[in-house]
């Protein structure tokens, strides 16, 4: 974080007090959205017992210590790391094509790791379920990377990146539909994948989601001037001494790395990667050096209060969680639409 | 020759716009490229500032080939300012000028009082220090390109590159504009290259003209040397006279008709 540019200014701006705000407050919602994600359940926790069972050395192992560190501490976890996956990686990518609406569909990588889960549950009925989220993260890196080869031509323009884009998703979705026709048996599995969700995730997916997103993810956070430039046009950017394509390579491979490790272990989650930079953007401005790691935040909180959410509305049954950020996503992000455009 | 390009041929795909153009440009100087629509001068201007690669050819900054400097070297000596820049929606002027000192920024560092110092420089110079807090996107059109020149200046360069920097702009407005980069020349040194579509206007504030007429050089100079009719009927295609401007004693053309 660099000190105010406010300090050149004469007038009042509050500008750089709000980032830090909103920073602090993203980060105190993720800690609330964590604590209350480990507490409720079927069995209830207090909000102090869940800490004390997490740092104290010497808390009794009984039925709350086991349910706390074998199935909620690992799916919150994962839940973490898929919201600040999908959230860092929408953030990146309507950075890099300069384009509110980009989102990490738009590379090809929910597409890819969708056929690619869907080849392995169908095609393979062998196939070792452990080993889907492997597959699934290696088929939305080499869509991503055929979405990125389409569209280069002497560089990659980020209208060219869109449509690339576009063409590869609608090719491995008709995949996807092909197999799920051929192989109508096993569509209640694959059905189960595709919506996407946290339900019975644990310590295996975490060892599968947290190296990648927490090394793509670091890198990330460190990108945020760079973003900042090329925001300014490829031109200006260039004539600020930015090395245009290969930063945006950089910028695209870990925005694909980011989705694909959060898709691969929760599915094809929607709307987060979307509408956190851009709940963000609104509250805070679009300064790069903030928005990246408060999208993290943002994303980690908001996929962890959705699975709460979509573990309680409807008890006991369970609904995907991806159904319930983007239905209670959609409204509150058309709410700041509307109410952004007033000033 | 702060700036030279040597046998440059720029071009898109397979189409060639500019062959084989020599130039130079002096430190100091205020040239201008003028010519009609398609002649080249921007994309001449966009291969100066590194943007464009070139099919062959080479450009010299001080001497260097500009290509195999590192980029950022290059962008604390040469400050781009494009047509059509674009800011997002709550950029300050501030925020705005300070973006300028990234060449100077090694990735780890933050602005120092030493870049604070340079961009309040850059926003007095371009009288914009009473809009820093104001949003980029809320200001006048002169306001906004005094506000991108504050930036540009925020690099600290020898050099500044200017694509048709009154384009869009009143006529109250352009000629702001343009006192205020004859005042940056003549106080602080700045070597200015730009492209005008205002022939009046490029010959009053030029030291040096460069007609170009389909990727090629067809005369340069000192204004009142080489603007005619002649000249204006063959590259422009316009029937004019050649006044002298009765103040400043640069010429004036006066268009009236279309040459067949």
């Amino acid at each position: 974080m660099s000190k105010p540019d406010v300090m050149v200014g004469t007038g009042s701006n509050f500008k750089y007090q709000r980032q830090w705000l909103v920073l602090v407050l993203t980060a105190i919602l993720a800690v609330l959205a964590v604590t209350a994600s480990i507490a409720i359940g079927p069995v209830r926790i207090g909000f102090l017992r869940v800490w004390e069972i997490l740092m104290s050395d010497n808390a009794p192992v009984d039925i709350s210590y086991q349910i706390v560190w074998n199935i909620r501490l690992p799916r919150t976890l994962v839940g973490c790391m898929v919201g600040a996956g999908l959230a860092l990686s929408g953030a990146l990518l309507q950075g890099v094509m300069r384009n509110p609406l980009a989102d990490p569909h738009i590379i090809g990588v929910s597409a890819g790791a969708g056929l690619a889960a869907v080849a392995a549950l169908t095609i393979f009925p062998q196939f070792p379920p452990s080993l889907i989220p492997a597959a699934a993260f290696g088929g939305a890196l080499t869509s991503a990377t055929l979405v990125y080869g389409l569209a280069w031509r002497a560089g990659v323009s980020p209208m060219r990146l869109i449509l690339s884009g576009v063409a590869v998703s609608s090719l491995m979705s008709a995949g996807t539909s092909a197999l799920l026709v051929l192989f109508s048996e096993n569509v209640q599995a694959v059905m189960g994948w595709l919506v996407g969700g946290l339900a019975g995730r644990g310590w295996p997916h975490w060892a599968q989601v947290w190296p990648y997103v927490t090394v793509a993810g670091v890198i990330t956070l460190f990108t945020g001037r760079q973003v900042n430039l090329l925001l300014l046009g490829d031109e200006m950017a260039t004539g600020l001494g930015v090395k245009v394509e290969q930063v945006r390579l950089l910028l695209i491979a870990l925005a694909s790395v980011l989705a694909a490790a959060a898709v691969s272990v929760a599915g094809l989650i929607g709307f987060v990667g979307l509408v956190v930079p851009h709940i963000i953007r609104l509250l805070m401005g679009s300064d790069y050096r903030f928005l990246l790691p408060a999208s993290a935040l943002g994303g980690a909180a908001l996929l962890t209060l959705a699975d709460v959410a979509a573990r309680m509305v409807m008890d006991p049954i369970e609904l995907p969680v991806g159904i319930l950020t983007a239905s209670f996503g959609a409204p509150f992000f058309l709410y700041l639409l509307r109410r952004g455009h007033h000033h | 020759m702060i700036l030279a390009a040597k046998e440059l041929t720029l071009g898109y795909e397979s189409e060639i716009i500019v062959p084989e153009l020599n130039l130079f440009i002096n430190a100091g100087e205020i040239v201008t490229f003028i010519g009609p629509n398609g002649s080249g001068k921007s994309t001449i201007l966009k291969a100066l500032a590194r943007y464009l690669k070139a099919k062959s050819g080479v450009v010299y900054l001080n001497g260097q080939d500009i290509h195999r400097m590192p980029t950022k070297k290059v962008a604390q000596q040469l400050a781009i300012l494009p047509q059509t820049p674009s800011a997002p929606s709550d950029l300050t002027v501030a925020e705005l000028a300070s973006r300028g000192r990234a060449p100077h920024l090694a990735w780890w560092q933050r602005s120092g009082p030493e870049d604070y110092k340079v961009i309040r420089w850059a926003l007095e110079q371009t009288k914009t220090t009473h809009l820093a807090d104001r949003l980029v996107g809320t200001l006048s059109g002169g306001e906004r390109q005094r506000a991108w020149i504050a930036m540009a200046l925020a690099q600290s360069p020898q050099i500044l590159l200017l694509d048709e920097p009154t384009t869009y702009l009143d006529i109250c407005h352009q000629l702001e504009v343009m006192e205020l980069i004859k005042r940056l020349n003549r106080e602080l040194k700045l070597t200015v290259v730009m492209v005008l579509h205002d022939i009046n206007q490029a010959a009053r504030y030029s030291h040096r003209l460069i007609v170009l007429k389909k990727g090629r050089i067809v005369a340069q100079g000192p204004p009142s040397e080489i603007l005619t009719a002649q000249l204006l009927t063959d590259v422009f295609k316009v029937k004019a006279v050649i006044k002298s401007d009765a103040e400043t004693g640069t010429p004036i053309c006066l268009p009236y008709g279309i040459a067949e």
